[in-house]
């Protein structure tokens, strides 16, 4: 924040430092100014914002996708967590409702400009924008939706249960509900433009916890049932080429555990609407967060062979 | 982006008003703050009467009917706010009905939107707000279309502030360096409505002067 209020070097903000500067060795009066202070004079800029304003934007996308090109924005990013642009010196937003030509704020800000809009940085300052305003950056507002949309935490189940055991060579059945796989959408509006992101359920990424690639399932599984018999077949399911029971060292390990975790992926597409950078786009394929880790024990099977 | 930003003017929103207030007020009586509860007693201390002063008696002399009739108008729109977000500064979480407070009172709404979803990650209440003591008006500039803009100086008494983050009581950098001083409020017309744009500190003395 304190960069962003740079060059607000007013006569009164100047005699306002001098205050704090003056008067103590250390300044209990925080950074306000020059962040300034909240509607009711309190200085929370310290305690309540990230310390640096690149904090405020989420970390990447699990695949480290979207836009790069705003190399001194934090983390290069052109949008913001709130669909904010990057101008150059700040995360900005256009006022909403921009203020009437020639109105009082109006000429505060834009002078006897009859063109042009009013803008504020994310700590509020205002500045002017003149022309027509930065068309918004739809994919990277995109990129940002991913954070906010609602995806599915995948919970996985097998059968046989993880709760009890299962051996080498039998097949398990690995499903998520039917009402985890299904499309979700989310939209945000800021500086004209209103970005929709819809993402459809595209695989289950199940770790079986076995060192072995990952089961990889192009739908919801099938639920297993009590009562299915052998001739029952799922598309989603996996059997174990080793037992969990063994040590690093080669021997037996009662009890020990392979974990399984999961998690499903969505393609993810997006469309935009007014002040765009362009109309429909898609980021590819995105992770939804991990599900709950369970643990399973495979067991191998032993023939005894009775004369 | 950057040649976008390299036609972008900074305006100093600051300037007039805080010049405004470095001139300090000779005015006697004011309209006095809406009332609120009593907050809890957190500081041992209230300030004392040479500090708090007392709103001039005369500050509406140079001040036209229209003025004031403005000037009113703008102080009930900032009570009012005042009145809506203490809750909000007290639960410290984002809701939507907090976005409609800014979006009805404040001109950078976003702007309040992020500090309160920050607020909320960093765990940070404001338990006892300030309390406005007395409040005249600082300036009031209007235009013939309507629009203008109110700067309201507002006697504050921070005394009693609590603020906490993740349960801890937040002492220093958080309150002015004078227990009771005079804070700058300034609101404009926007869409009609008067709203709030930013506060100033002054806290080069106590509200006495």
């Amino acid at each position: 924040m304190r960069r962003l209020a740079a060059g607000f070097l007013s006569a009164a903000l100047v005699a306002a430092v001098v205050v704090v500067l003056s008067g103590m060795f250390t300044p209990s009066w925080a950074a306000c100014p020059p962040d300034p202070v909240s509607p009711t004079g309190l200085c929370l800029s310290d305690i309540v914002n990230p310390t640096d304003p690149g904090d405020s934007a989420p970390s990447s996308g699990p695949q480290g996708l979207g836009p790069q090109n705003c190399p001194d924005a934090p983390d290069s990013r052109c949008v913001d967590a709130y669909g904010n642009q990057w101008l150059g010196n700040c995360y900005a937003y256009m006022l909403d409702p921009q203020p009437a030509i020639g109105s009082a704020i109006w000429e505060q800000i834009m002078g006897d400009l009859a063109e042009g809009t009013v803008w504020a940085c994310v700590d509020g300052t205002l500045f002017r924008v003149l022309g027509a305003p930065p068309v918004v950056d739809a994919a990277g507002v995109a990129l940002q939706l991913t954070e906010r949309a609602p995806f599915e935490v995948a919970e996985v189940h097998i059968a046989p249960d993880a709760t009890f055991h299962t051996y080498v060579n039998v097949q398990n059945w690995v499903w998520v509900p039917q009402n985890q796989w299904h499309e979700v959408s989310v939209s945000l509006s800021a500086n004209g433009a209103t970005v929709t992101l819809r993402a459809a359920p595209s695989k289950i990424d199940v770790d079986m916890g076995d060192g072995a690639r990952p089961l990889v399932c192009r739908s919801a599984g099938r639920e297993w049932r009590k009562g299915m018999t052998d001739a029952a077949t799922t598309s989603c399911g996996y059997a174990y080429k080793k037992v969990s029971t063994v040590n690093s060292a080669g021997g037996y390990a009662e009890g020990k555990r392979f974990t399984v975790q999961g998690r499903l992926f969505y393609v993810v597409d997006w469309t935009c609407t007014g002040n765009c950078s362009g109309a429909s786009g898609t980021l590819g394929e995105f992770p939804a967060p991990s599900g709950a880790a369970q643990q399973i024990e495979v067991r191998q099977r032993q023939t005894v062979v009775t004369n | 982006m950057t040649r976008v930003w390299r036609q972008v003017a900074v305006a100093l929103l600051t300037v007039s008003m805080l010049a405004a207030a470095g001139c300090g007020s000779s005015a006697q009586k004011g309209e006095p703050a809406s009332p609120r509860p009593a907050a809890p007693q957190t500081a041992p201390s209230s300030p004392a009467t040479e500090e708090t002063g007392g709103p001039p008696t005369d500050w509406k002399d140079k001040y036209t009917a229209d003025e004031l009739r403005a000037y009113g108008t703008a102080l009930s729109r900032w009570q009012r706010y005042q009145q809506l977000t203490e809750p909000i500064d007290e639960t410290g979480k984002y809701t939507p009905e907090a976005e409609e407070v800014y979006r009805e009172y404040v001109v950078t709404w976003q702007t309040s939107v992020i500090q309160l979803r920050n607020a909320e990650k960093a765990g940070v209440h404001v338990e006892v707000p300030p309390e406005p003591l007395w409040t005249i008006a600082e300036s009031v500039e209007l235009k013939a279309d309507g629009s203008g803009t109110v700067v309201i100086r507002q006697c504050t008494d921070y005394s009693k502030v609590r603020v906490t983050k993740n349960g801890a009581v937040v002492e220093d950098g958080v309150k002015p360096q004078h227990v009771v001083t005079p804070i700058l409020i300034r609101m404009v017309t926007i869409g009609g409505k008067w709203k709030y744009v930013e506060t100033t500190v002054e806290d080069k003395k106590t509200c006495a002067g």
